[in-house]
């Protein structure tokens, strides 16, 4: 043959599209009672999931992370930024634990962030929520409780939301049960770096395809089901 | 004199995530050609979540390409539009009860042996093609551009899609049916769609394509061509961009020196 050869790796332009999105939001419960050890394992959890997360090409430019913290007050300390941006935040432990308008929140949060994709022509996964508690629902009327509890098992049943919960020592596992959808996991100790490190190599393997998603945790070693 | 032929360069091969979570590569691809100037082309792509994907999309892959094969040998190539469109349902139907029965044999979910399907009968004067979930059949006739026979369907979630087994896999089944001088055609698989194809409208992305209907025009041997493919394939500059398991099938007829026919491996 005469002609050239070609070189494929030179010679194929990739199309350009928006890099697809995976947002993720962190539900931690900051009330009094995770005060001392139980927070400041936490907080050290979530360095270990920024570093973990990072070292993923892929999912450190496609999982987008959000934190809010509640106690007394739902509050939003860290808005969907990709995981370079992520600055762990310190936690301190006080107050109540107003679990309902948490959730409440995060999947406002959640569903913004869809609009925006959609807005913006970015593919995107289906989101998480990831709530960490060490108690039960407090100070809150139990209507707020129930209201967000029907909303995330419907937000669950249409496939807008997968929501996983952990608990923590003296965490309320059987309230935590009849809250959500999927089978909450009883967090072994402290164990937050395991766990955060699982959940950013489940991150990682989100772009792989699914079937049903009606699924719990899977056995993930720092914890019980 | 030689006569025209098809000239096939195909490769698939492991995703990044799927060697770090030791998982195989979950595509099956086949093809072969066929009398009356067909080429046959089927490729699967297994669930990642699906424990025995990649025997779910083997098990496709090989009964839709045979069905398919059934189908162009009793057809004349002129039959109408919507013969063709039956044919292709009943290659579909005969691929996921064939993964039906395998679920059974081995007691299993169905859902364990989750795969896509996407199948491909092209001929110079036709083309047909067919396909349950993501992924895309491509197809050109110069002077018209490439363009996509099926496309990826579009579901919220990028990586959630309708499999074979699932109950309305055939009422959701694309089916295509297009007569033109045929001389390209393609398939790939979803992780490649964010490189090739511009989204969400599921154009080929001529810049993706033309290079590589070069590199197959100017492949004397296509052996060797599909290891160069399959080398692209995990080079860098892809696997920076996408960490799935990757497929690509590229196909051209001509009058190409020294060919026979031939079949995959």
């Amino acid at each position: 043959m005469t002609t050239e050869p070609i070189k494929l790796e030179d010679a194929v332009e990739f199309a350009e599209n928006p890099e697809p999105r995976c947002p993720c939001v962190l539900l931690l419960d900051t009330s009094g009672s995770m005060q001392g050890e139980p927070i400041a394992a936490l907080s050290a959890g979530l360095k270990a999931f920024k570093e973990d997360l990072i070292k993923d090409p892929l999912a450190s430019r496609r999982v987008e992370l959000a934190v809010v913290i509640f106690d007394s007050d739902v509050k939003v300390v860290q808005d969907f930024v990709t995981v370079d941006q992520f600055e762990p935040p310190e936690l301190a432990a006080q107050g109540q634990t107003f679990m309902g308008s948490a959730i409440h929140k995060a999947l406002d949060m959640i569903q913004a962030r869809k609009a925006k994709y959609r807005a913006n022509g970015v593919a995107y996964y289906r989101p998480w929520v990831f709530m960490i508690t060490d108690g039960e629902p407090q100070g809150e009327p139990d209507s707020v409780v129930q209201q967000a509890s029907q909303r995330l098992k419907s937000d669950e049943a249409n496939k807008r939301v997968a929501f996983f919960a952990v608990g923590v020592e003296s965490a309320n596992m059987s309230k935590l049960a009849e809250l959500v959808v999927r089978a909450p996991v009883k967090l072994i100790g402290l164990n937050f770096v395991e766990m955060f490190v699982w959940l950013s190599r489940s991150m990682e393997k989100v772009a792989q395809s699914k079937t049903d998603e009606q699924v719990a945790l899977p056995p993930p070693g720092w914890g019980t089901v | 004199m030689q006569s025209e032929a098809w000239r096939v360069v195909a490769a698939s091969v492991r995703g990044t995530s799927h060697i770090k979570s030791d998982l195989p590569c979950q595509d099956a691809l086949r093809w072969q050609t066929a009398r009356g100037g067909w080429l046959l082309a089927a490729l699967a792509d297994g669930a990642g979540s699906a424990s025995l994907a990649e025997v779910g999309a083997g098990i496709a892959a090989d009964r839709g390409i045979e069905a398919l094969k059934a189908q162009v040998e009793c057809k004349s190539q002129a039959a109408a539009d919507e013969e063709w469109r039956v044919g292709l349902v009943a290659a579909l139907a005969s691929a996921r009860a064939a993964v039906l029965d395998a679920a059974r044999e081995r007691k299993v979910e169905a859902r364990e042996l989750a795969s896509t399907l996407t199948l491909l009968a092209v001929a110079p004067g036709i083309a047909v093609a067919a396909q349950i979930g993501d992924g895309a059949a491509l197809a050109s006739a110069p002077p018209e551009a490439l363009a996509c026979l099926t496309r990826p369907m579009v579901a919220e979630y990028l990586n959630e899609t309708t499999f074979l087994i699932s109950e309305s896999a055939l009422e959701s089944a694309q089916t295509v049916v297009r007569r033109a001088a045929w001389r390209h055609a393609s398939l790939l698989c979803d992780g490649l769609q964010l490189l090739a194809l511009r989204l969400p409208e599921g154009t080929p992305h001529a810049r993706f394509f033309e290079p590589l209907f070069g590199f197959v025009d100017r492949a004397a041997n296509p052996t060797a061509a599909s290891r160069e493919l399959s080398a692209f394939l995990q080079s860098q500059r892809i696997t920076e961009r996408t960490d799935d398991d990757l497929s690509l099938l590229l196909a051209a007829y001509g009058n190409w020196p020294g060919s026979g026919s031939a079949r995959s491996e």
